[in-house]
Protein backbone atom coordinates (compact mmCIF):
# COMPACT_ATOMS: atom_id res chain seq x y z
CA UNK A 1 0.00 0.00 0.00
CA UNK A 2 1.64 3.56 -0.91
CA UNK A 3 0.34 6.70 0.63
CA UNK A 4 0.51 9.64 -1.57
CA UNK A 5 2.76 11.15 0.64
CA UNK A 6 5.58 8.98 0.13
CA UNK A 7 5.44 9.67 -3.62
CA UNK A 8 8.59 12.22 -4.84
CA UNK A 9 7.85 15.14 -5.41
CA UNK A 10 8.73 15.36 -8.67
CA UNK A 11 6.60 12.10 -9.35
CA UNK A 12 3.75 13.03 -7.68
CA UNK A 13 3.65 16.26 -9.55
CA UNK A 14 4.22 14.63 -12.86
CA UNK A 15 1.32 11.42 -11.83
CA UNK A 16 -0.99 14.50 -10.88
CA UNK A 17 -0.04 16.74 -13.94
CA UNK A 18 -0.82 13.89 -15.93
CA UNK A 19 -3.79 12.18 -14.45
CA UNK A 20 -2.36 9.09 -12.82
CA UNK A 21 -3.48 9.65 -9.19
CA UNK A 22 -5.74 7.28 -8.18
CA UNK A 23 -6.65 8.14 -4.54
CA UNK A 24 -8.71 5.69 -2.44
CA UNK A 25 -11.36 8.18 -0.79
CA UNK A 26 -13.43 5.67 1.35
CA UNK A 27 -15.91 3.46 -0.87
CA UNK A 28 -14.35 5.18 -3.92
CA UNK A 29 -11.25 5.83 -6.21
CA UNK A 30 -11.14 9.59 -7.54
CA UNK A 31 -8.56 9.85 -10.06
CA UNK A 32 -6.78 13.24 -10.13
CA UNK A 33 -5.78 15.63 -12.44
CA UNK A 34 -4.48 18.91 -12.20
CA UNK A 35 -1.37 21.30 -13.66
CA UNK A 36 -2.56 24.39 -11.37
CA UNK A 37 -0.23 24.56 -8.18
CA UNK A 38 -2.99 25.71 -5.73
CA UNK A 39 -4.41 22.05 -6.51
CA UNK A 40 -1.23 20.47 -6.25
CA UNK A 41 -0.56 22.05 -2.69
CA UNK A 42 -3.71 21.22 -1.68
CA UNK A 43 -3.93 17.78 -2.68
CA UNK A 44 -0.06 17.49 -1.51
CA UNK A 45 -0.87 19.24 2.06
CA UNK A 46 -4.63 17.62 2.69
CA UNK A 47 -4.71 13.78 0.39
CA UNK A 48 -0.78 13.36 1.94
CA UNK A 49 -1.88 9.78 4.37
CA UNK A 50 -4.44 8.92 1.51
CA UNK A 51 -3.61 5.49 -0.47
CA UNK A 52 -2.58 5.36 -3.89
CA UNK A 53 -5.47 3.39 -5.50
CA UNK A 54 -3.41 0.43 -8.27
CA UNK A 55 -3.46 1.10 -11.45
CA UNK A 56 -5.80 -1.52 -12.72
CA UNK A 57 -8.70 -0.68 -10.53
CA UNK A 58 -12.16 0.55 -11.34
CA UNK A 59 -12.20 4.80 -10.86
CA UNK A 60 -15.45 5.74 -9.65
CA UNK A 61 -14.68 9.36 -10.36
CA UNK A 62 -12.22 11.20 -13.08
CA UNK A 63 -11.66 14.57 -12.11
CA UNK A 64 -9.62 17.37 -13.20
CA UNK A 65 -9.48 21.00 -12.46
CA UNK A 66 -7.04 22.70 -15.31
CA UNK A 67 -6.40 25.63 -16.85
CA UNK A 68 -6.55 24.69 -20.73
CA UNK A 69 -5.16 26.81 -23.69
CA UNK A 70 -3.60 30.30 -24.25
CA UNK A 71 -6.88 31.82 -23.43
CA UNK A 72 -7.97 30.25 -20.66
CA UNK A 73 -4.56 31.22 -19.10
CA UNK A 74 -4.40 34.90 -20.01
CA UNK A 75 -7.84 35.09 -18.25
CA UNK A 76 -6.52 32.94 -15.20
CA UNK A 77 -9.58 30.73 -15.62
CA UNK A 78 -9.28 27.23 -15.10
CA UNK A 79 -12.49 24.10 -15.89
CA UNK A 80 -13.19 21.75 -13.65
CA UNK A 81 -14.08 17.87 -15.94
CA UNK A 82 -15.58 15.07 -14.80
CA UNK A 83 -14.99 11.92 -17.12
CA UNK A 84 -13.58 14.55 -19.52
CA UNK A 85 -16.66 16.65 -19.75
CA UNK A 86 -17.41 20.12 -18.37
CA UNK A 87 -20.02 20.29 -16.22
CA UNK A 88 -20.06 24.05 -15.04
CA UNK A 89 -18.63 27.57 -16.07
CA UNK A 90 -14.95 27.97 -16.00
CA UNK A 91 -13.77 29.51 -12.61
CA UNK A 92 -10.91 31.81 -11.49
CA UNK A 93 -7.50 30.04 -11.00
CA UNK A 94 -7.80 31.35 -7.51
CA UNK A 95 -10.52 29.43 -6.60
CA UNK A 96 -8.83 26.44 -7.88
CA UNK A 97 -8.86 24.38 -4.84
CA UNK A 98 -11.82 24.80 -3.73
CA UNK A 99 -13.40 24.19 -6.67
CA UNK A 100 -12.02 21.02 -6.75
CA UNK A 101 -13.49 20.04 -3.71
CA UNK A 102 -17.17 21.01 -4.27
CA UNK A 103 -16.64 19.35 -7.81
CA UNK A 104 -15.43 16.04 -5.66
CA UNK A 105 -18.59 16.64 -3.34
CA UNK A 106 -20.97 16.79 -6.77
CA UNK A 107 -19.54 13.16 -7.74
CA UNK A 108 -20.93 12.04 -5.30
CA UNK A 109 -23.80 14.02 -4.59
CA UNK A 110 -25.49 13.48 -8.11
CA UNK A 111 -24.19 10.19 -9.36
CA UNK A 112 -24.26 7.66 -5.27
CA UNK A 113 -27.70 6.14 -5.27
CA UNK A 114 -27.18 3.06 -3.59
CA UNK A 115 -27.37 5.02 -0.77
CA UNK A 116 -29.78 7.42 1.31
CA UNK A 117 -27.55 10.25 1.52
CA UNK A 118 -27.61 13.32 3.41
CA UNK A 119 -26.52 16.04 3.39
CA UNK A 120 -24.87 16.12 6.86
CA UNK A 121 -20.94 15.83 8.99
CA UNK A 122 -20.72 12.72 9.97
CA UNK A 123 -18.30 12.30 13.43
CA UNK A 124 -17.58 8.82 15.64
CA UNK A 125 -16.44 8.46 18.91
CA UNK A 126 -15.71 4.66 19.33
CA UNK A 127 -18.02 2.63 17.16
CA UNK A 128 -20.48 4.81 17.39
CA UNK A 129 -21.63 7.15 14.03
CA UNK A 130 -23.45 10.91 15.28
CA UNK A 131 -24.72 12.52 12.01
CA UNK A 132 -25.39 15.71 11.95
CA UNK A 133 -27.45 17.30 9.05
CA UNK A 134 -27.58 21.15 8.33
CA UNK A 135 -28.09 24.00 6.04
CA UNK A 136 -24.94 25.68 4.69
CA UNK A 137 -23.82 28.27 7.30
CA UNK A 138 -25.59 26.34 10.10
CA UNK A 139 -22.16 25.67 11.64
CA UNK A 140 -22.03 22.07 10.87
CA UNK A 141 -18.58 22.01 9.37
CA UNK A 142 -16.71 24.16 12.16
CA UNK A 143 -18.16 21.28 14.68
CA UNK A 144 -16.73 18.87 12.90
CA UNK A 145 -13.76 20.51 12.78
CA UNK A 146 -13.74 20.84 16.30
CA UNK A 147 -14.52 17.62 17.27
CA UNK A 148 -11.95 16.52 14.74
CA UNK A 149 -9.50 18.46 16.20
CA UNK A 150 -10.79 17.01 19.84
CA UNK A 151 -10.67 12.81 19.35
CA UNK A 152 -13.65 12.13 17.45
CA UNK A 153 -12.81 10.70 13.96
CA UNK A 154 -14.27 12.60 10.88
CA UNK A 155 -16.70 10.09 8.62
CA UNK A 156 -17.82 13.10 6.51
CA UNK A 157 -17.98 16.82 6.43
CA UNK A 158 -20.52 16.70 3.33
CA UNK A 159 -22.12 13.38 2.88
CA UNK A 160 -23.93 10.99 5.21
CA UNK A 161 -23.90 7.52 3.48
CA UNK A 162 -26.61 5.08 4.80
CA UNK A 163 -27.30 1.36 3.11
CA UNK A 164 -30.95 1.07 2.74
CA UNK A 165 -32.36 -1.01 5.77
CA UNK A 166 -29.20 -0.37 8.08
CA UNK A 167 -28.54 1.78 10.36
CA UNK A 168 -24.86 2.33 9.29
CA UNK A 169 -22.54 5.30 8.06
CA UNK A 170 -20.57 4.63 5.41
CA UNK A 171 -16.97 6.72 6.10
CA UNK A 172 -15.94 9.20 3.26
CA UNK A 173 -13.32 11.19 4.69
CA UNK A 174 -12.13 14.31 2.96
CA UNK A 175 -10.78 17.27 4.02
CA UNK A 176 -13.42 19.56 6.18
CA UNK A 177 -14.74 23.07 3.96
CA UNK A 178 -14.20 26.04 6.15
CA UNK A 179 -15.74 29.46 4.87
CA UNK A 180 -14.64 33.29 6.37
CA UNK A 181 -15.17 33.49 9.80
CA UNK A 182 -14.77 30.03 10.78
CA UNK A 183 -10.70 29.50 9.32
CA UNK A 184 -9.84 31.82 12.42
CA UNK A 185 -12.03 30.10 14.69
CA UNK A 186 -10.86 26.97 14.16
CA UNK A 187 -7.00 28.40 13.76
CA UNK A 188 -7.50 29.74 17.50
CA UNK A 189 -9.30 26.24 18.55
CA UNK A 190 -6.51 24.27 17.77
CA UNK A 191 -2.89 25.09 16.98
CA UNK A 192 -3.51 21.51 14.90
CA UNK A 193 -5.39 22.21 12.45
CA UNK A 194 -3.56 21.56 8.80
CA UNK A 195 -5.84 24.19 6.23
CA UNK A 196 -5.00 23.82 2.71
CA UNK A 197 -4.61 26.45 0.46
CA UNK A 198 -7.12 29.53 1.16
CA UNK A 199 -9.54 30.50 -1.72
CA UNK A 200 -11.08 33.88 -1.84
CA UNK A 201 -13.92 35.64 -3.48
CA UNK A 202 -15.83 32.48 -4.29
CA UNK A 203 -19.54 32.45 -4.46
CA UNK A 204 -19.12 31.29 -0.68
CA UNK A 205 -16.70 33.80 0.22
CA UNK A 206 -12.93 33.12 1.53
CA UNK A 207 -12.75 29.14 2.09
CA UNK A 208 -10.09 26.95 3.18
CA UNK A 209 -10.01 23.00 4.00
CA UNK A 210 -8.60 21.41 6.80
CA UNK A 211 -7.31 18.02 6.93
CA UNK A 212 -9.60 15.85 8.01
CA UNK A 213 -7.90 12.27 8.57
CA UNK A 214 -5.75 12.44 11.23
CA UNK A 215 -7.72 10.24 13.80
CA UNK A 216 -5.61 6.92 13.58
CA UNK A 217 -8.93 4.90 12.38
CA UNK A 218 -9.73 7.86 9.46
CA UNK A 219 -8.91 5.18 6.82
CA UNK A 220 -10.63 2.28 8.30
CA UNK A 221 -13.38 1.63 5.52
CA UNK A 222 -15.98 0.13 7.69
CA UNK A 223 -19.29 1.35 8.60
CA UNK A 224 -20.09 2.60 11.62
CA UNK A 225 -23.85 2.44 13.49
CA UNK A 226 -25.31 5.29 13.70
CA UNK A 227 -26.03 6.40 17.52
CA UNK A 228 -27.81 9.75 17.01
CA UNK A 229 -28.83 12.32 14.81
CA UNK A 230 -28.19 16.48 15.60
CA UNK A 231 -29.33 19.14 14.08
CA UNK A 232 -26.26 21.70 14.68
CA UNK A 233 -27.30 25.64 14.50
CA UNK A 234 -25.15 28.23 15.32
CA UNK A 235 -26.73 31.27 16.88
CA UNK A 236 -24.78 34.05 18.47
CA UNK A 237 -27.71 35.31 19.92
CA UNK A 238 -29.25 32.12 21.70
CA UNK A 239 -28.87 30.11 24.83
CA UNK A 240 -26.46 27.13 24.19
CA UNK A 241 -28.77 23.88 24.22
CA UNK A 242 -28.95 20.16 23.45
CA UNK A 243 -32.72 19.29 23.18
CA UNK A 244 -34.12 16.63 22.02
CA UNK A 245 -36.37 16.58 18.67
CA UNK A 246 -39.39 14.64 17.82
CA UNK A 247 -38.13 11.61 15.94
CA UNK A 248 -41.16 12.36 13.36
CA UNK A 249 -40.20 15.89 13.17
CA UNK A 250 -36.45 14.67 12.47
CA UNK A 251 -37.71 12.16 9.90
CA UNK A 252 -38.79 15.21 7.72
CA UNK A 253 -36.08 17.15 8.38
CA UNK A 254 -33.80 15.30 7.54
CA UNK A 255 -35.50 14.04 4.03
CA UNK A 256 -34.88 17.29 3.22
CA UNK A 257 -31.36 17.28 3.98
CA UNK A 258 -31.52 14.18 1.91
CA UNK A 259 -29.59 14.27 -1.35
CA UNK A 260 -31.85 11.67 -2.82
CA UNK A 261 -34.40 10.79 -0.40
CA UNK A 262 -36.97 11.83 -2.96
CA UNK A 263 -35.41 9.87 -5.67
CA UNK A 264 -35.63 6.72 -3.81
CA UNK A 265 -39.19 6.95 -3.44
CA UNK A 266 -40.25 4.19 -0.86
CA UNK A 267 -36.51 2.67 -0.54
CA UNK A 268 -35.64 6.39 0.47
CA UNK A 269 -38.94 6.65 3.17
CA UNK A 270 -38.14 2.86 4.53
CA UNK A 271 -34.42 3.79 4.77
CA UNK A 272 -35.02 7.28 6.86
CA UNK A 273 -37.52 4.84 8.83
CA UNK A 274 -35.01 2.49 9.75
CA UNK A 275 -32.54 5.11 10.34
CA UNK A 276 -34.51 7.66 12.57
CA UNK A 277 -35.81 4.73 14.92
CA UNK A 278 -32.60 3.56 15.96
CA UNK A 279 -31.03 7.18 16.08
CA UNK A 280 -31.81 9.39 18.85
CA UNK A 281 -32.50 12.81 18.15
CA UNK A 282 -31.21 16.29 19.10
CA UNK A 283 -30.84 20.08 18.09
CA UNK A 284 -27.70 21.71 19.01
CA UNK A 285 -27.76 25.07 19.49
CA UNK A 286 -24.15 26.51 20.23
CA UNK A 287 -21.94 29.82 19.51
CA UNK A 288 -19.45 28.52 21.61
CA UNK A 289 -17.04 25.61 20.16
CA UNK A 290 -15.73 24.45 23.64
CA UNK A 291 -18.95 24.05 24.94
CA UNK A 292 -20.14 22.10 22.06
CA UNK A 293 -17.77 19.49 21.72
CA UNK A 294 -18.17 19.31 25.72
CA UNK A 295 -21.60 18.72 25.10
CA UNK A 296 -20.61 16.33 22.51
CA UNK A 297 -18.33 14.01 24.49
CA UNK A 298 -21.37 14.15 26.98
CA UNK A 299 -23.63 13.19 24.99
CA UNK A 300 -26.18 10.84 26.57
CA UNK A 301 -25.51 7.38 26.00
CA UNK A 302 -22.61 8.02 23.87
CA UNK A 303 -20.33 7.15 26.52
CA UNK A 304 -22.19 4.09 27.52
CA UNK A 305 -22.12 2.41 24.25
CA UNK A 306 -18.39 3.20 23.67
CA UNK B 1 -69.80 11.18 0.03
CA UNK B 2 -66.71 8.70 -0.38
CA UNK B 3 -63.28 9.01 -0.03
CA UNK B 4 -60.14 7.39 -1.92
CA UNK B 5 -56.93 6.90 -1.85
CA UNK B 6 -54.30 8.05 -5.19
CA UNK B 7 -52.48 5.08 -3.67
CA UNK B 8 -51.68 3.19 -0.58
CA UNK B 9 -48.97 4.96 1.52
CA UNK B 10 -46.97 4.01 3.88
CA UNK B 11 -46.78 5.65 7.64
CA UNK B 12 -43.81 6.49 9.76
CA UNK B 13 -45.66 6.65 14.18
CA UNK B 14 -43.35 6.84 16.18
CA UNK B 15 -45.78 7.39 19.23
CA UNK B 16 -46.12 11.59 18.81
CA UNK B 17 -48.81 13.12 18.29
CA UNK B 18 -47.54 13.59 14.34
CA UNK B 19 -46.58 10.63 12.60
CA UNK B 20 -44.90 10.50 8.74
CA UNK B 21 -46.54 9.73 6.00
CA UNK B 22 -45.35 8.67 2.54
CA UNK B 23 -47.54 9.24 -0.42
CA UNK B 24 -46.33 6.81 -3.57
CA UNK B 25 -48.61 8.72 -5.74
CA UNK B 26 -46.97 11.67 -5.83
CA UNK B 27 -43.13 11.00 -3.83
CA UNK B 28 -44.74 13.48 -1.08
CA UNK B 29 -43.87 12.76 2.45
CA UNK B 30 -46.19 14.40 4.68
CA UNK B 31 -45.78 15.16 8.88
CA UNK B 32 -49.66 14.73 9.56
CA UNK B 33 -51.08 14.83 12.98
CA UNK B 34 -51.99 11.27 14.94
CA UNK B 35 -55.03 11.87 13.99
CA UNK B 36 -55.09 11.93 10.44
CA UNK B 37 -52.57 9.50 10.44
CA UNK B 38 -55.50 7.15 11.63
CA UNK B 39 -57.89 8.03 9.02
CA UNK B 40 -55.38 7.30 6.73
CA UNK B 41 -54.71 3.97 7.79
CA UNK B 42 -58.19 3.05 7.75
CA UNK B 43 -57.99 2.92 3.80
CA UNK B 44 -56.86 0.01 2.32
CA UNK B 45 -56.99 0.58 -1.49
CA UNK B 46 -60.40 0.92 -1.47
CA UNK B 47 -62.95 3.96 -0.91
CA UNK B 48 -64.94 4.59 2.23
CA UNK B 49 -67.81 6.53 3.27
CA UNK B 50 -67.73 9.41 5.94
CA UNK B 51 -70.18 6.89 7.70
CA UNK B 52 -67.67 4.00 7.33
CA UNK B 53 -65.09 6.15 8.66
CA UNK B 54 -67.09 7.56 11.61
CA UNK B 55 -67.98 4.06 12.85
CA UNK B 56 -64.33 3.10 12.72
CA UNK B 57 -63.09 5.88 14.16
CA UNK B 58 -66.17 5.99 16.96
CA UNK B 59 -64.87 2.40 17.95
CA UNK B 60 -61.28 3.19 18.51
CA UNK B 61 -61.51 6.34 19.89
CA UNK B 62 -62.45 7.47 23.57
CA UNK B 63 -65.03 10.53 23.18
CA UNK B 64 -63.05 12.57 25.69
CA UNK B 65 -60.35 12.42 23.26
CA UNK B 66 -62.27 14.43 20.76
CA UNK B 67 -65.85 15.22 21.65
CA UNK B 68 -66.95 16.00 18.37
CA UNK B 69 -65.47 13.23 15.93
CA UNK B 70 -67.83 13.98 12.97
CA UNK B 71 -66.47 17.81 13.01
CA UNK B 72 -62.89 17.11 13.54
CA UNK B 73 -63.18 14.08 10.82
CA UNK B 74 -64.58 16.47 8.02
CA UNK B 75 -61.83 18.68 8.84
CA UNK B 76 -58.85 16.50 8.73
CA UNK B 77 -60.69 15.08 5.28
CA UNK B 78 -60.43 18.20 3.69
CA UNK B 79 -56.88 19.05 5.16
CA UNK B 80 -55.64 15.34 3.23
CA UNK B 81 -57.75 16.34 0.21
CA UNK B 82 -55.60 19.42 -0.40
CA UNK B 83 -53.02 17.91 0.32
CA UNK B 84 -53.59 15.83 -2.51
CA UNK B 85 -53.40 12.53 -0.55
CA UNK B 86 -57.11 11.86 -0.76
CA UNK B 87 -59.52 12.45 -3.38
CA UNK B 88 -63.36 12.56 -3.09
CA UNK B 89 -65.45 10.61 -5.63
Amino acid sequence: MELLKQLAPDTFSQRLRSGELPLRIGPYIYNLQSNLAPVAEGIGTLYGDFEIAEPDEFVDYKVALVCNGVLQRLRGQAEFLFDNSNPFDTIPVDQAYAFLEWGMNWCVSLHTNEFLKLHAATVSRGSFAVIMPGVPGAGKSTLCAALGLSGWRILSDEHAMIPPGSTDVVPVCRPVSLKNESIQVIRSFSSNAILGPLSKETHKGIVAHMKADTHPDSHDARSLPAQAMIFPRYSRDEPQRLSRRRRSDSFVLAAYHSFNYSLLCETGFEAMKTLIESVDCYDLVYHDLDWAVKTMDALPGLQDRQ
Amino acid sequence: MMWRVHSQGRLYDAGEDTVVYFDPYSGDTHLLSDFAGYVMQQFDNRPLSTEDLVLRLSRAIDSADIPDLEEALTSVLEELVLLDILKQD
